[in-house]
């Protein structure tokens, strides 16, 4: 080692850190295990009498040894300080336009609509969280406006399946009214417990956060309208969520749920530091998606999905067939942009030919409406078919119908 | 194990397997069963989702008509819908 800088032959320094100045301190007092002494032995001061603790030479230096209480008691082996960050794992919500992080209740990026909607572009639901509702990221609804979450619009009139913002809407009564004033009301845990119940989810909702149950209160209000509205809500709340009724639900399900059908993707082991400090790095982002009654519809990342989702947001007509008098369990949440009538159809979307479609509907996308593309599923020889179109309910208006 | 490969063997099967089951007697989940396979003049997706669902309903029904061979292919179909709907979304 160089004297003059500490460095060894590798010009790296070899003199301690602070940090390790510091250990190294803390170990040279360390305690060490009594000599036995003798009387004799014991120091003795100018006056001739021994002075109360023995001294004892530490790293060059004389010291007074620990009185023997201190001496005596258990020693626990050290453990070594790491100066480091101590990762946590938290979750945060995808909405259409931006993530939400539940723990603070703010977004983490600067509301896209500007100062239009708030004056801090990262509160969320305008500050007001009670009486407003910010379910895509981008403004808070909060003057009484309903909201639609088929389609992520200001619904028209006389539209059946709305979430009314207004407590004192009369469309909403009963469970759904109360549901809706929950998150103001102090709703305790056995009261959200009861509506999880009722919903037929069960799960421990002790756990969830003050602005967590409120938006569980708001999203259960919609869910019961579409319920109410005579829409089969169960397979669509399973899949939203993720989880089979009854079981327990995970951090990130309870997110997904709670923001609802606003919820388009969840971005989960997102790592903070134990402060709460800045996100290093989002390490499990999810592609959009939508829920069905059949399964939950991930965007494909695929080149020609990708072009076929531009298409169909840039109004391209959409198809839809089958045979009339069949009822369905889904919504039309399926579309093509391949007429049904053209060759090579049956082949690339699995139809068989003995059963001929004697409905063709045609529309298109409805401004803002929630949509992916993706191949769409088949068994064996017609897996990896065309392309499927798949919108949120409600997501295709300007219908046409035609039997060929 | 009954193996299907493609759509159409999809439709066939639920055909016959609506045919036994009103000849068994079972005539609601016949018509239930028979509906899912018109679906198959639809897209592959609504046709094969309406199959999961009716199948399933089916496979938990206390009505004793199918044979145990029957309730055996009845599961192999299930599996197979089940793994080409969920395909990106592997069971956990």
């Amino acid at each position: 080692m160089n004297p003059a800088t500490g460095a060894n032959a590798w010009g790296k320094s070899v003199l301690p850190s602070r940090w390790e100045s510091a250990q190294s301190i803390r170990v040279l007092l360390a305690p060490e295990p009594a000599p036995s002494l003798a009387a004799s032995e014991w120091p003795v001061s100018r006056s001739g009498q021994t002075t109360l603790r023995p001294k004892t030479r530490v790293g060059g230096f004389w010291r007074r040894r620990q009185n023997r209480a201190r001496r005596n008691r258990p020693q626990l082996p050290k453990l070594r300080r790491v100066a480091r960050r101590v990762p946590t794992k938290t979750a945060s919500v995808h909405t259409l336009a931006r993530y939400y992080e539940p723990t603070s209740g703010r977004f983490l990026s600067a509301d896209p609509a500007g100062h239009a909607s708030s004056p801090s572009l990262y509160d969320f639901a305008g500050g007001d969280p009670v009486n407003n509702f910010d379910p895509d990221g981008r403004c808070a609804h909060g003057d009484g406006s309903p909201f639609n979450f088929n389609t992520g619009l200001i619904p028209t009139p006389g539209d059946p399946i709305v979430w009314g913002q207004n407590p004192n809407d009369p469309n909403l009564g009963g469970i759904v009214g109360r549901a809706q004033q929950w998150g103001s009301l102090g709703m305790t845990d056995a009261d959200y417990q009861a509506l999880a119940d009722a919903l037929g989810m069960g799960g421990n909702w002790a756990n969830l956060g003050e602005s967590e149950k409120q938006f569980f209160g708001s999203t259960a209000a919609n869910l019961l309208q579409r319920q109410a509205a005579g829409y089969n809500i169960g397979e669509q709340w399973s899949t939203v969520v993720g989880s089979v009724p009854g079981l327990a639900m995970s951090d990130e399900q309870r997110l997904a749920f709670a923001m609802g059908m606003g919820a388009v993707g969840v971005v989960t082991g997102i790592t903070t530091d134990k402060e709460g400090g800045p996100i290093i790095q989002p390490t499990a982002a999810k592609p959009p998606s939508i829920a069905t009654p059949y399964a939950i519809e991930e965007q494909s990342p695929s080149e020609e999905a990708q072009a076929a989702l531009a298409q169909a947001q840039n109004g391209a007509t959409l198809y839809r067939t089958g045979q009339t008098g069949v009822s369905m369990t889904g919504e039309s949440q399926y579309w093509t942009l391949e007429n049904p009538q053209g060759p090579g159809f049956a082949n690339g979307l699995g139809t068989p030919p003995e059963v001929q479609p004697d409905f063709v509907m045609t529309g298109k996308l409805n401004p803002g409406a929630t949509v992916i593309t993706n191949e769409a599923p088949g068994l064996g020889t017609n897996t990896g078919g065309g392309i499927q179109v798949v919108t949120a309910p409600g997501g295709v208006g300007n219908l046409g119908f035609h039997m060929p | 194990m009954k193996q299907l490969a493609n759509n159409k063997e999809l439709y066939d099967y639920l055909v016959v397997l609506a045919a036994k089951l009103r000849v068994g007697g079972a005539e609601s989940l016949a018509d239930m069963v028979f509906t899912a396979s018109k679906q198959a003049a639809g897209l592959s997706a609504d046709f094969l989702g309406e199959s999961r669902i009716a199948l399933r309903k089916l496979s938990d029904s206390d009505e004793v008509v199918l044979s145990d061979a029957d309730r055996e292919d009845l599961a192999d179909v299930l599996r197979q819908l089940s793994s080409a709907l969920d395909r990106r979304h592997p069971p956990k």
